[in-house]
Formats: structure tokens, C-alpha cells, sequence
């Protein structure tokens, strides 16, 4: 459970380069394992010989990751502290680290010739590869083939793994081990920061608790700019030689009388409702009022019918009316008491 | 009336050092000497002004300036949390090749030392989602708004980066507060609590 929260959190202690040496050594029995599986060929012999260099390389990847975050955080923690301590004290375990741990793990990478971790990582390569090949020629299961396959890619993936975790742990130890490294009060505030930022990402390693003590910020205002086209400039233009137009109002006007129709239309309201029921109320106007202007007539016959004294009520069939100079067709409506 | 008049007159760079720092950018001492001596032959009246109109002009005694104010939008924060990343990565770099961190403005910063500043800090920008023409994307952004000068082939840090480096002290000295108070306890509760339950 520990474990598990601790790689959650990425805070690792540094492992043994021992227990690291000893997987490594797993590795060449697991080799000669799969190798006398071939000769004479023992299906169940490679079977089990690869499994066990693909456990062991998992193991080994996990642990070059775990001591790396390990390394890191040593590393974080001597440049984070306290810049009054004395550096034998404040490097004391980077000092440390870096004799029982990175030393022997560099002995143990070097892919010259006293290496042993590059060396075993391609022999297992090639037996993997050849011992494709025997159950190619032999006959076996397609799955377990790729089983191999996928066992020697794992082989080349932590060749690559291995080479960049060494290459990293050193050169972020060999600064602090020569002294090279400034060190005061900001640079050790900056490795205790990205500590953080590695641990707990980038929002949350720089949150702090007062809010008052937000990131740098500044006010940004997205510049928005309105600008005015040319036809404004021509209507301003016109507005300044803008002169009002004169128009003579007529003084008077001579009252022409023929113009007006007027229509007593209290009493034609009267008649209307002494003359009800009314089958068609445009013939009925034009015989009681037929002296008035076909204008009128159409107008008193649409007021007439919105008249709420009384129920006006459509005929179905249409019929055509002459008036005195225009013919309408219409549907007549019927007026009756309401 | 007049008066005033007059003295809006003799502000020069007013519309210059407006549009400046509403834009967002910090004006260096270092980077634009001529503005700078305009703002400050007149900084009560310019800070006067800017105040009257609801901007609060902050002059660091250090050399640079700009609008400030306590709530960002969401961009803003998020372009300043990977400023800080950026100055971090940076200063980290540099102080393990033994360069003075006082003298940040003396560094030259070219496309070789930013590739060594990514390189190293690779796994957690990657986990930032930076890569190598982000990071360098985030460079220029820092350049847009006034901590770093951009010159023929390289980069040379402003003096406003320092609102950086005392918000990273600042943090650092809460965080031995905490410690010192968590030691005076006597008790070894991890730091943060919440991350354990």
C-alpha cells in the first residue's frame, strides 16, 4: 500500500544497486535457460526462459524508474536546503548516492567492455531472435512466437530506458558533487519549486495557501477598436452644409364642397335596425342611399358589418353588384338582430 | 480647468505608456530607456492620472512597471504559471553550470541553451504538455509581454522577471514557516494531509 501511494506521489526511496545487479545477473540464467531449450528443441524450456527475462526486464525498468524519481528528490532536497549549512553536511547524501549508487551503476552500464547490463541485454536479444527462428523451422504456436518477439522488443526498449535514466541521474548529481553549483536562497527555492512541479503538477506545485500570494499576474485588455468607414465622413460632410429647405406653408385653402359626401349615419343606423332582417346589405344600401359615391357606400357597407348592435353573417354564394361605376363581387353579408 | 488641460500636455508619453501597459506588457528600464525616463519625470502625475481612471500603475524600484491587479482571467494565470515553469527550468539550468543567478540579465539566452534547459527538464515539461517549439513558444510570449528582450540570435531576461523570483522566495519561506511550525510540534504529520487520505 505504501508503495503504492509512494509511486502515486513519486516520492521513492532509493533502491540497492545491488538488488539492481542481482536482476541483471537473473538475466544470464534466464539466457542460458532459453538457450538449452533450442538445442535439443524443448518447446516449454524457451516458453519458460522468456517469461522470465520479460519479468525481470519489467523489474528492472520499474526500478530505474523508481531510483530515478529517488535521485531527483536527493537532489531536490540538497539544493532546497537551507544555504547557511555547510556543503559536507547539506551534499552528504548526494555524496553518498553518488559512490554506492550511481558509481556502480555506471560500472555496471558501461558498454565497454567490464559492463555487464548492455552486454546480457543483446545476447538476450539474439537468443530471443534465434530461438524465433527454431520454432519458425520447428513448428509452434503464432502466439507464442509473438510472446518472443514481444519479450526481445522489451529487451531493446530498456537498452534505451537504461541509457537515458543513467545519462540522467548522473548529470543531475554531478553538478552538486563538484561544487559547480550555485547556491543561495533563489536557486534553492527554484529546485524546491520543481520539485513540487513534479510531484504534484504544475497548478498545484505553485498553488500556496494565502491568496494573497497568487502567481505574477498582470491586467490584459483585449485592445477593441472601432473604426469609422468613409461614408460617415460624406455624411458629416453634408450634415455641416446642411441648409434647411423652405416650404411655404399654403395660407388658406378654398373649401371645396363637392368633395365631401356626408352621410347622416345615426339615422342610416336607425333605418338599418327598423328594416331588419336584411338579406344583402349592399343592395340595401344601394336602394335606400344609392345617391351617395361608391366609396362611401363600400365604406359604410364594411362598417356596417363590424357594427357589434347587431349579427352580421356571410352568404355562401358570391354575387356580383353593379354600382354606379365600379362592379363588385363579394360574398353579402345578411344583418340581422342580435 | 486650464491647468489641468496643460498638464495632460506635458504628459508626452501618455498615450504610448497606456496602450503599453493595458496591452498587458511590462515596461523595462533596460529595454525602453526613453519611455522609462518619461514615466519617471512625471510618475506622480501619470500614476495620478492612471489611478483616477481605475488603473493601478505598480514602478518597482528595480527598474520596470505595469498595470496591476489581483484577479487574472483564466489565460492570463495559465500563461503565468508557465512563465514561472520557464524561469525555474531556467535558473535551475543555470545555477548548475555555476552562472550567478543574481545577474540573470547578463545571460545570454540562445536556441543551444534552451535545448539544455529542455533536455534537462524534460520529463516534467512533457508532462506539462511543452515540447521543445512550445517551450521556446513560451519564450516569445514572455517576450510579447516584457521579461524577456528579444535580440539578433538570442534572448536576455528583464528586470520585471523579478516579480517572479520573489513570488518563488516568498513560497519557498512559507513553506520553512510550515516546516519550522510542523518541527516545534513535535510532530512528523506529512506536509499536506490531503494528499494521503
Amino acid at each position: 500500500m505504501l508503495e503504492f501511494v509512494r509511486s502515486l506521489t513519486r516520492e521513492h526511496e532509493l533502491g540497492l544497486s545491488s538488488v539492481l545487479k542481482a536482476r541483471v545477473d537473473g538475466i544470464k540464467q534466464a539466457i542460458m535457460q532459453t538457450s538449452e531449450g533450442m538445442e535439443p528443441f524443448n518447446h516449454e524450456l524457451i516458453r519458460q526462459g522468456a517469461a522470465h527475462l520479460s519479468d525481470l526486464f519489467r523489474q528492472i525498468g520499474l526500478q530505474l524508474d523508481v531510483d530515478r524519481h529517488a535521485i531527483m528528490d536527493l537532489a531536490e532536497q540538497a539544493k532546497s536546503s537551507d544555504s547557511a549549512q555547510p556543503i559536507q553536511y547539506r551534499y552528504r547524501a548526494v555524496l553518498e548516492a553518488y559512490d554506492q549508487y550511481i558509481e556502480p551503476m555506471n560500472e555496471m552500464m558501461d558498454s565497454g567492455l567490464s559492463g555487464t547490463f548492455y552486454p546480457y541485454l543483446e545476447q538476450a536479444e539474439k537468443v530471443l531472435d534465434k530461438a524465433v527462428e527454431t520454432m519458425n523451422i520447428q513448428g509452434g504456436l503464432y502466439s507464442h512466437q509473438l510472446q518472443l518477439r514481444q519479450v526481445a522488443y522489451q529487451a531493446k526498449e530498456l537498452q534505451r530506458f537504461g541509457r537515458i535514466v543513467a545519462q540522467q541521474c548522473a548529470s543531475t548529481l554531478l553538478p552538486l558533487r563538484e561544487e559547480r553549483r550555485e547556491h543561495n536562497s533563489l536557486s534553492a527555492a527554484v529546485s524546491y519549486l520543481l520539485g513540487q512541479v513534479r510531484k504534484r503538477g504544475l497548478m498545484r506545485g505553485l498553488s500556496s495557501r494565502k491568496a494573497s500570494e497568487g502567481l505574477p499576474v498582470w491586467r490584459q485588455e483585449r485592445p477593441r477598436r472601432a473604426t469609422v468607414g468613409y461614408e460617415i465622413r460624406q455624411l458629416m460632410a453634408e450634415a455641416l452644409a446642411y441648409t434647411p429647405q423652405l416650404i411655404a406653408f399654403p395660407d388658406e385653402v378654398t373649401f371645396d364642397e363637392y368633395s365631401l359626401d356626408a352621410v347622416d349615419e345615426d339615422a342610416l343606423k336607425l333605418h338599418l335596425s327598423a328594416s331588419m332582417p336584411v338579406e344583402n346589405l349592399l343592395i340595401w344600401l344601394q336602394q335606400h342611399y344609392g345617391e351617395h359615391t361608391d366609396a362611401t357606400l363600400l365604406r359604410l357597407y364594411h362598417e356596417l358589418v363590424r357594427e357589434p348592435s347587431w349579427k352580421a353573417s356571410h352568404h355562401r354564394d358570391s354575387t356580383k353588384t353593379d354600382l354606379q361605376t365600379v362592379q363588385v363581387q363579394y360574398y353579402p353579408h345578411r344583418i340581422e338582430p342580435s | 480647468m486650464n491647468a489641468f488641460i496643460s498638464q495632460l500636455e506635458s504628459l508626452t508619453a501618455l498615450s504610448d505608456l497606456f496602450r503599453l501597459f493595458n496591452s498587458g506588457k511590462h515596461l523595462n528600464r533596460v529595454a525602453e530607456p526613453a519611455l522609462w525616463a518619461e514615466l519617471e519625470r512625471e510618475q506622480d502625475s501619470y500614476q495620478a492620472l492612471f489611478s483616477a481612471l481605475g488603473f493601478d500603475l505598480r514602478i518597482a524600484q528595480r527598474g520596470y512597471a505595469w498595470f496591476h491587479t489581483d484577479e487574472a482571467n483564466n489565460a492570463v494565470n495559465k500563461t503565468s504559471s508557465q512563465f514561472a515553469l520557464l524561469f525555474m527550468c531556467l535558473f535551475n539550468t543555470q545555477a548548475d553550470v555555476g552562472q550567478p543567478l543574481s545577474r540573470f540579465g547578463d545571460w545570454r539566452i540562445d536556441k543551444l541553451l534552451i535545448a539544455e534547459v529542455y533536455e534537462q527538464h524534460q520529463e516534467l515539461l512533457k508532462a506539462e504538455g511543452l515540447d521543445l517549439d512550445r517551450f521556446t513558444g513560451v519564450l516569445e510570449s514572455a517576450t510579447r509581454l516584457g521579461f524577456v528582450l528579444a535580440h539578433n540570435g538570442y534572448w536576455q531576461l528583464l528586470p520585471a522577471v523579478n516579480r517572479y523570483l520573489e513570488h518563488f522566495e516568498s513560497l519557498m519561506s512559507m513553506q520553512d514557516g510550515i516546516f519550522e511550525m510542523q518541527t516545534s510540534e513535535g510532530d512528523d504529520q506529512p506536509e499536506d494531509e490531503e494528499e494521503y487520505v
